[in-house]
């Protein structure tokens, strides 16, 4: 009973089906990607972000370490007592906002990405072996999640990284540590629908072994919601390594990074909100447009949404 | 019901005071329009038809046709851009359409009775049937508790419910299909309305258990002067069970008239060409008719007659005048709408649709064609033998099921062999164990020696060189990320040496035979419709050159013109390229129209077996009687002289015991040897024909004596 008239599939197989045709009304996935202005737009505004932290070295009008106890706490150019010198002030050291929030973005925007992009792969294999293998291995995969779902994180990041101490290896071991649960959860659930539909067993009829069935009809079924997951972890590792920062944990000063800058310029909310308004920009920014670009890669990815 | 076998036959109503009844329903011009912003796009254009207290009215065609919209638009049940243009619904005497919406949903449930297409899904899971039952009686009057359990155990007897008490403390879930649709109609009739909808009633319900709702049905209409409108796809109902049919396409009537009238000498060529497209239980046809394309859009209509773009006999001014609904003579009881009415002719004797390759059969140019039939010459034997196959599952801890429980055949080379029975009788594991696609818990599939196997994972691809299968569900065996291209050519890929291009080059070829122009070759499976996404199936089946295909409901799930299509295309490959073929169906048309033996399975077991012709038309096996008998006639004379043999319960209702025939519960000649011993299939006298019951042929010789 569809109520919902669908327009019937034309049948002759004739009339404007060549690749060129194709191509430009966007039924391939870069022709879809294109005709969305808001991913273009997101597209644009993260390549920004990111030139800005690889080039700060040469971009960055200041060496952001560089302490100039008469111009504390400046505010912008804009307002009262700013100057052109530090486009966007000073923190409390007399260090230049701007080159800071560049530099800053180096190690998180890199933190933030690796970490995502390890748990995933680690929760993508987890979660098809434990999909896949359901009895034993499933189960065992799943006993672990569990586990460390159970424990609360920052308590398990507080010990390893007294221990090991900061460094940029321990933080990205840390926040891989925490984002692949859920990765391997997502994915186990969509392994176990997809490999009850008939494809699966079509392609196992068509001589598929297990490893090229998964690698060519679960995998590319199961993605889709993987790249929702992978947003939401980037933005969720973005905010944990500025609360690790905030418990002193995080990037080690003077080297600035935008979770530590934003811990501290909290103290100087009241009269300098620009000190944390900046970092917290970056973050916002950062993980809106990668937001947006997971919906949109999901969408001309699926050939049904494009 | 003492003998339950045999079906009292329901006569045609002569309600009290007869004369000129007042309809229950009346529907005048009635228009339903779909919005699209500032558009309105008429998708119900103007029906009018009547339905009479006690008769039952159907509304046949494809699916798109607006016949479902229809009933959706007399229950006032629209939604959203669907909205209702014009015209009078009439219940009663009151104008359904003027009625405020409190009003509307007191009417629904007490005057109109409503059947959905399925009950697993209409019914709550988590209430009793009692509840549910009671729940429908309370919101349109004041019961006390007795009252009220008084009249629900009134209302599953009427129905046919077997040990009311008890069914009524169960839920859902414990309910077989057939039990769950007695609810249904239970329910629907709970405050005795006038009108009774129902929109594919019997879809899905396996063919006796369809037999015996159809009774049901016709009786209640009998009994109680109910007025019945039924939505269906299937001529084979229409001919059972109604009164008077109404054709629909593109959302207006293209024929209406008593039933025997429109089946026997239809006058629009939709009509014929649907009648057509049907495979018959009796045989006979030797081609089906299928419809080319699919059924207009809904903006723009095509002018003229909506129909004529697939129309053979249509002429100019089909093409650009609007025909009106018209009667032959001026007293006929029958319309339709054509400039050029088809005269009596014999069925298949004139070519009323056109031709393309969206239904035709096999592509007779396709260079593969010739390489089939020369590797089929050159196999000769048996392609496939099962012997004493079995295989068991797991439920729950303890409990197991014997899906399949000692089936012995053999598959020769060049032929096909159809396996009919109802849900859950094991055909499809029967089917998967036969490709290779499962394990038996033992048995042995043999095949033929001269492509014998080695062993471990070799072994594996080499069976699957060997047999292919094909699914029932055309989307969910299709993976929705890969293109056609690449779903035909992955046989091609892990099972023969083949480089790329001449991958693609061979694909591309078995596309064509199947009727796939290569521009399809980039196109994902939501891109194409029904047939087009069987036609995919079927040739990644064939790309390798299987020894055996295995088809497991190939045509199920596709309109009754597409499954015309796949039939022919079926048909094709068996006669041109001597394709060797398992085709499992519960569609005994189907099944009798493509297959050379056949073998009817019944609770695992194959219960007779033999030439396709010999089984169906003189069945020896009881339950074979009764599958067939459940199944109406096309003809209407032969419909009218039919006997439906009706079984106890369904297969689910009845446990089978430890002992005896797996049948004799529900068998109305068993006797008392039939529960302690099995009968084993062993050949009948001189013919072909093998069968596993105690006194083979009885029931089909009970029938004709009646008949």
């Amino acid at each position: 009973m569809a109520i919902t008239p669908v327009p019937p599939v034309d049948m002759s197989g004739e009339g404007p089906d060549d690749d060129a045709v194709a191509r430009a009304s966007g039924r391939t996935a870069i022709g879809a990607f294109v005709r969305r202005p808001a991913a273009l737009l997101a597209l644009a505004v993260l390549a920004i972000i990111i030139l800005g932290a690889v080039l700060a070295p040469w971009l960055a009008p200041h060496d952001p370490n560089t302490q100039s106890p008469a111009d504390q706490l400046q505010g912008p150019f804009w307002t009262e007592g700013g100057s052109t010198e530090f486009l966007l002030g000073t923190d409390e050291l007399g260090r230049d906002l701007l080159s800071r929030v560049m530099f800053g973005a180096r190690p998180a925007l890199a933190l933030a990405f690796m970490a995502a992009t390890i748990s995933a792969v680690v929760g993508i294999v987890a979660g098809l072996v434990a999909g896949m293998f359901p009895r034993r291995v499933g189960a065992a995969v799943m006993w672990v999640c569990d586990v460390q779902m159970a424990f609360p994180f920052v308590v398990l990041a507080l010990v390893v990284l007294t221990i090991r101490g900061s460094s940029f290896g321990s933080l990205l071991f840390v926040l891989a540590a925490f984002g692949w649960v859920q990765f391997a959860r997502v994915v186990r659930a969509e392994v176990m629908r997809v490999k009850q539909m008939d494809y699966v067993l079509a392609a196992r009829s068509a001589g598929g072994t297990t490893f090229s069935v998964v690698v060519r009809h679960v995998l590319p079924n199961v993605i889709t919601p993987v790249l929702v997951v992978w947003t939401f972890n980037l933005a969720s590792v973005l905010l944990l390594e500025s609360a690790l920062s905030f418990l002193g944990l995080g990037i080690q000063p003077p080297d600035s990074d935008w979770g530590q800058m934003f811990a501290t310029g909290r103290a100087y909310l009241l009269q300098h909100f620009w000190y944390a308004l900046f970092p917290g920009l970056g973050i916002t920014l950062t993980v809106l447009c990668v937001n947006v670009l997971g919906r949109t890669a999901r969408d001309v990815l699926n050939p049904r949404l494009r | 019901m003492t003998h339950p076998a045999y079906a009292p036959e329901t006569t045609p109503v002569d309600l009290p005071g007869a004369g000129p009844a007042v309809p229950v329903l009346q529907a005048r011009d009635l228009r339903t329009v779909i919005a699209r912003g500032q558009d309105r796009h008429p998708a119900i254009d103007g029906i009018t038809f009547d339905v009479n207290p006690g008769e039952i009215v159907a509304l046949v065609g494809e699916s798109g046709s607006g016949k479902s919209l229809t009933a959706l638009s007399v229950l006032r049940l629209l939604k959203g851009a669907v909205q209702n243009d014009g015209g009078t619904v009439t219940v009663g005497g009151r104008d359904l359409l003027g009625l405020s919406a409190k009003e509307m949903r007191a009417v629904r449930g007490s005057e109109i009775g409503m059947i959905f297409q399925d009950p697993m899904t209409a019914l709550n899971p988590f209430q009793t049937i009692e509840t549910q039952v009671a729940e429908t009686l309370r919101l349109h009057g004041e019961w006390s508790k007795a009252a009220l359990r008084e009249r629900i155990l009134t209302l599953l007897t009427e129905v046919g419910i077997v040990n009311p008490p008890m069914r009524m403390k169960q839920y859902p879930y414990e309910l077989s299909g057939g039990t769950q649709q007695r609810v249904m109609i239970a329910m629907a009739l709970a405050n005795e309305p006038k009108l009774l909808i129902a929109d594919e009633p019997t879809t899905g319900l396996d063919a006796t258990v369809q037999a015996q709702i159809m009774v049901l049905i016709k009786r209640l209409a009998a009994d109680h002067g109910t007025g019945v409108l039924i939505i269906t796809h299937d001529l084979g109902l229409v001919s059972g069970i109604s009164d008077r049919t109404i054709v629909m396409y593109a959302g207006e009537v293209v024929e209406s008239g008593p039933t025997a009238a429109v089946l026997s000498s239809c006058r629009h060529p939709y009509t014929r060409a649907l009648i057509e497209a049907t495979p018959r239980v009796e045989g006979g046809a030797e081609r089906l008719t299928a419809i080319p394309g699919s059924p207009p859009e809904l903006h723009p209509r095509p002018t003229g007659c909506r129909f004529h773009p697939r129309c053979a006999l249509a002429q100019d001014a089909c093409r650009t005048d609007h025909p009106h609904l018209q009667s032959r003579a001026e007293d006929a009881v029958d319309e339709f709408r054509c400039w050029f009415p088809v005269e009596d002719a014999p069925l298949g004797g004139l070519r009323i649709v056109q031709e393309d390759e969206t239904n035709t059969g096999i592509d007779e140019d396709a260079p593969v064609l010739e390489e089939l039939a020369e590797v089929a010459r050159h196999r000769t034997g048996t392609a496939l033998r099962a012997t004493d196959l079995r295989r068991d599952f797991k439920v729950g801890r303890r409990a197991v099921t014997h899906a399949v429980a000692g089936v012995s055949l053999e598959v020769p080379f060049g032929e096909t062999l159809g396996i009919v029975g109802e849900s859950g009788c094991g055909k499809s594991t029967l089917a998967r164990l036969l490709a290779g696609l499962d394990q038996p818990t033992s048995g042995t599939i043999e095949r033929d020696e001269s492509e014998s196997a080695t062993s471990g994972r070799e072994a594996r691809l080499d069976f699957h060189r060997y047999a292919q299968f094909v699914f029932q569900d055309t989307f969910g065996s299709l993976d929705p990320r890969r293109t056609v291209l690449q779903s035909v050519s992955e046989p091609l890929q892990n099972l023969t040496e083949l480089s790329t291009s001449d991958r693609r080059r061979t694909a591309l070829q078995y596309m064509k035979l199947c009727g796939l122009p290569a521009s399809m070759a980039g196109r994902y499976p939501h891109e194409l419709s029904g047939g087009q996404r069987q036609r995919v199936g079927i040739a990644r089946a064939l790309v390798v050159e299987p020894a055996v295909v295995v088809m497991d409901e190939p045509m199920s799930g596709l309109d009754v013109s597409v499954q015309a299509q796949i039939v022919n295309l079926l048909q094709d490959l068996r006669e041109e390229a001597g394709l060797t073929a398992v085709l499992v169906s519960h569609d005994v048309g189907v099944v009798r129209h493509l297959s050379d033996r056949v073998a009817v399975m019944y609770l695992g077991r194959v219960v007779e077996e033999g030439p396709a012709d010999e089984v169906l038309s003189d069945p020896q096996h009881p339950y074979t009687a009764a599958l067939v008998s459940a199944v109406p006639l096309h003809d209407p004379e032969e419909e009218a002289k039919r006997v439906p043999i009706l079984l106890k319960g369904d297969v689910g209702d009845v446990s089978s015991a430890g002992t005896g025939c797996a049948f004799a519960a529900r068998c109305p000649v068993a006797q008392d040897v039939c529960t302690t011993a099995e009968p084993a299939l062993v050949p009948l006298g001189e013919t072909a024909t093998r069968a596993a019951c105690h006194f083979p042929g009885s029931l089909t010789t009970a029938i004709q004596e009646i008949a």
